[in-house]
């Protein structure tokens, strides 16, 4: 059982890191596939004249190709070294752990709010299914669908910062959890609900409602564990973008996020920084998915046999 | 006695239409009423008003009071009293009534208390209840899971959770009809050696009248809505007054027709399913499904595949189709490997001509956005009919004709369709392509039993007229007996015993035949069977050793099928 469980583990370890490798090379060969790279930038402005900017492209060794600068790039990675920023001569590494804080607390927050916000609507649109909740859940979904939470983002700030001026325009994360995690409640609450209905019709819930369990404990032993999986897999996704970085709202709001330092770097050429964002996105996407599997199997054991 | 529940003109109405009009019946202490009556009858619905269970797009008038307390408006926090002492409740499916993610020790300690705690105390007392339902309290059991026990057991873990409080009432709705035949002898005999020593009353639904013979003081039979006749249970069996209870009775002793004459096999040259030493192992799996196993069917031949469940007689049935091609050893029908079909379109397609496969369950096996039309349209176009849409309509309508429906389902949607017309659905879309062998699996299981006759009539008209092979899978060896030409029995991957139907019944040599004949496996040995005389038969009048039926045992509840024959006669 248990060298069952190691050996699996490591099959999915060994996946990921494949994966994450088959994406790193992706992105380093398309960044440097689109026209125009940094020394472009430099001469574009009239910093550098044609033979400083040969000389530069030699120095920054992007003449070699694409496969010996991935290589080089790979030798450094796995010793933990992701290169040094070409704009802030700065190791990509530091900037990249300092938005972390920024992105991993947004993500979290969000999420919570999220899952209690969708979760709590769900239950009582199954719980009162002659109450308004039901509508609740069609609005929200549709709220999540139909508004862009940039488009949000900006009419909060002009609510709440500028007219009302109760929140800072810039650096507070009250909005953006709040905005993100209603999101994530409308694509959460749905799918939530009519798991919920289906369960609420299979028979072990009528067995619970003849033991003479409350409404509380129904919910919350039979109910809640028996629709999980369709939430799990979609919190998998969910998450894994969010932890990746919430580009739009970290810039709308002023956050030292990782997709802000991203898009910063990918509109300055900046290769090193580029590769390291996006391949941390997709990183995050694949372990959070990870978990996600795990968490699922640790909830059913019928998964725990098969594997 | 006194009365503990009695009900008086209960209606259940979905809004619109009227399910249950106007029943009323009562229930002694310690009393076993049995509600008979087939499905949409009311029988379910009524019971589950009694025990507050209706679901809730149904609503219930009239009265329904247990021990003098009226039910029908109870609010729902003294339901939940009256749940913890006084009244429980079993179903169908045990499967789909058990928490998939849950232990069942912690389901049973639930039943207690509402707690989850697992502690020694408690631990003591569930394997206390689990003895009590049959069950050996060790520690696999303890914390197992429900999908790793049987139908059986989970069908005796419900019984324990029901247990738990004492009640002094359980309402069973068709507690064995989801479990094969051994096992529901064995939960019956349970059922019924708890009720006695706990003086405890039990409604029981059923649609099984050999049930009701062994168990039930009193039935109740109810169609369409209303409850047509009452009584004990002898007198109404005995002399039925209404006529539907009359038809109901006369269908429990009816045997399937069958005019074809054994020659016709006996005759028939070559084979159209031909399997050799077939063994699978599912992926993963610690023990082969099914071990060296080899049969043959001849052209018009009726084979039977009967054994309790879990004895791969389905994996069989997946194999022979090719819906499980990694197996070893070979099978050929009408020439062409099962193994192979799946190489190309083309021989896919041949081998769909001469093999076509019918399902328990009706739901799973019918698209349920496709129409009737849609569903056989496909399949006669499959089968190579390429004419205007009009004339395809007209020969799916013709195939209506052959499953005794009428051409105007042709609009419906499957879930438009009781459980019987969409089983003749699924045959009719087979008997499209003409097949020359046609395998059932559990074709009638999920069918009530006024049903299951009909289908099996259907199946064996079709066979005879159309001069297919039929491969019919079970676990009803009395039913399978009346129109198999030869019978298989399988036991754990293995064929165990095979031969014509007879010898079966009057010199049974495996364990595993005794005990789908409803012997107690305690009592092999005491009891040396039931004649060849007492069988329901098609071939009655052959000599046999003299009855020696003893029904005093309720294991042997499945004998006294041919008892009420008897006596009726």
């Amino acid at each position: 059982m248990k060298r069952r469980v190691l050996t699996n583990s490591l099959w999915l370890w060994s996946k990921m890191m494949l994966s994450v490798l088959a994406i790193a090379f992706a992105v380093f060969y398309l960044i440097r596939a689109v026209p125009g790279d940094i020394t472009d930038l430099h001469a574009a402005t009239g910093d550098l004249t044609t033979s400083d900017q040969a000389r530069m492209r030699e120095e920054l060794g992007l003449n070699a190709s694409v496969i010996e600068q991935f290589a080089g790039w790979l030798s450094q990675a796995v010793r933990g070294d992701l290169g040094v920023s070409l704009r802030f001569q700065t190791p990509v590494t530091t900037m990249l752990l300092g938005a972390l804080p920024d992105t991993v607390m947004l993500a979290s927050a969000a999420l919570l709010v999220g899952l209690f916000v969708g979760g709590s609507i769900a239950l009582l649109a199954c719980a009162y299914p002659q109450g308004p909740f039901k509508r609740i859940v069609e609005a929200l979904n549709i709220w999540s669908i139909a508004m862009p939470t940039f488009c949000i983002g900006i009419i909060g700030v002009l609510t709440f910062s500028i007219w009302l001026q109760w929140l800072p325009i810039r650096g507070q994360l009250l909005l953006p959890v709040l905005i993100i995690g209603l999101d994530v409640a409308g694509q959460v609450v749905k799918p939530l609900y009519e798991e919920l209905m289906d369960v609420t019709r299979r028979g072990f819930v009528r067995t619970a409602q003849s033991k003479g369990l409350n409404g509380w404990q129904i919910a919350w032993r039979h109910l809640l564990p028996n629709s999980s999986a369709v939430v799990i897999s979609l919190i998998g996704v969910i998450f894994g973008t969010l932890i990746g970085g919430a580009l739009t709202m970290e810039v709308i709001f002023g956050l030292n996020g990782v997709g802000g330092l991203t898009f910063t770097a990918i509109q300055g050429r900046d290769y090193p920084l580029v590769q390291a964002g996006l391949i941390w996105m997709a990183a995050a996407v694949i372990l959070v998915n990870a978990l996600a599997k795990v968490l699922s199997v640790a909830i059913d054991p019928r998964l725990r046999s098969a594997e | 006695m006194s009365t503990l529940l009695s009900v008086t003109d209960l209606r259940v109405t979905t809004g619109r239409k009227e399910l249950v009009s106007g029943i009323s019946f009562s229930l002694d202490a310690g009393e076993l009423l049995a509600i008979v009556g087939e499905s949409g009858s009311g029988k379910s619905v009524s019971s589950m008003a009694c025990c507050g269970l209706l679901p809730p797009e149904l609503s219930a008038v009239g009265s329904v009071r247990f021990d003098g307390q009226e039910l029908l408006y109870l609010g729902s926090a003294k339901w939940r009293t009256l749940r913890r002492n006084g009244m429980a409740a079993i179903f169908q499916d045990p499967m789909s009534s058990l928490n998939p993610l849950m232990k069942v020790s912690t389901q049973i300690s639930e039943a207690m208390d509402g707690t989850t705690r697992l502690d020694a105390s408690r631990l003591c007392a569930i394997g206390a209840l689990m003895r009590e339902v049959g069950l050996e309290p060790d520690n696999r059991i303890l914390h197992a899971y429900p999908f790793e026990l049987s139908g059986g057991q989970q069908q005796r873990i419900m019984i324990a959770m029901a247990l738990a409080t004492n009640p002094r009432l359980l309402i069973a709705d068709e507690p064995t009809t989801a479990l094969d035949a051994s096992t529901q002898a064995q939960v019956i005999e349970l059922l019924q050696t708890l009720r006695l020593r706990r003086n405890m009353a039990v409604l029981m639904v059923t649609h099984d009248l050999s049930i009701v013979r062994s168990t039930a003081d009193r039935m109740a039979v109810f169609h369409e809505g209303r409850c047509v006749e009452q009584g004990t249970a002898r007198q109404v069996m005995s002399s039925p007054q209404h006529p539907y209870t009359q038809s109901l009775v006369r269908a429990s002793l009816e045997t399937v027709r069958r005019t074809r004459s054994e020659c016709d096999v006996m005759n028939a040259r070559g084979l159209v399913l031909d399997a050799q030493n077939v063994s699978f192992r599912y992926p993963e799996a610690k023990e082969d499904a099914l071990k060296d196993i080899c049969i043959s069917v001849k052209p018009g031949e009726c084979l039977g595949i009967v054994g309790a469940s879990g004895s791969g007689k389905s994996t069989l049935a997946k194999v022979l189709v090719g819906a499980l091609p990694e197996f070893s050893g070979k099978v050929d029908v009408c020439g062409i490997s099962s193994q192979s079909r799946w190489q190309s379109n083309n021989i896919n397609l041949a081998f769909a001509r001469h093999c076509q496969y019918v399902f328990q369950d009706t739901t799973a096996s019918l698209n349920p956005t496709h129409t009737v039309e849609k569903t056989l349209i496909d399949s006669l176009k499959l089968a190579g009919h390429d004419e205007s849409r009009q004339i395809l309509r007209n020969k799916a309508g013709e195939l209506l004709l052959e499953v005794d429906l009428d051409s105007e389902m042709l609009t419906k949607l499957p879930l438009q369709l009781s459980g019987g017309q969409r089983q003749r659905i699924v045959i009719a879309r087979a008997l499209a392509m003409r097949p020359k062998v046609l395998v059932c699996d559990e074709p009638v299981s999920a069918l009530d039993a006024h049903l299951q006759k009909q289908v099996v009539n259907l199946l064996v008209d079709l066979q005879q007229r159309h001069g297919m092979a039929l491969v019919f899978i079970g676990h009803d060896l009395h039913l399978m007996s009346q129109f198999c030409d030869r019978l298989v029995v399988m036991d754990r991957g293995t064929i165990v015993e095979s031969g014509v139907a007879e010898e079966m019944f009057t010199q049974p040599r495996s364990a595993a035949l005794k005990e789908l004949l409803g012997y107690s496996t305690t009592s092999v040995e005491a009891n040396p069977g039931p004649s060849w005389d007492e069988r329901p038969s098609r071939q009655a009048n052959s000599g046999g050793p003299d009855s020696h039926s003893t029904r005093t045992s309720i294991t042997a509840y499945l004998r006294s099928k041919p008892a009420v024959q008897t006596e009726a006669a």
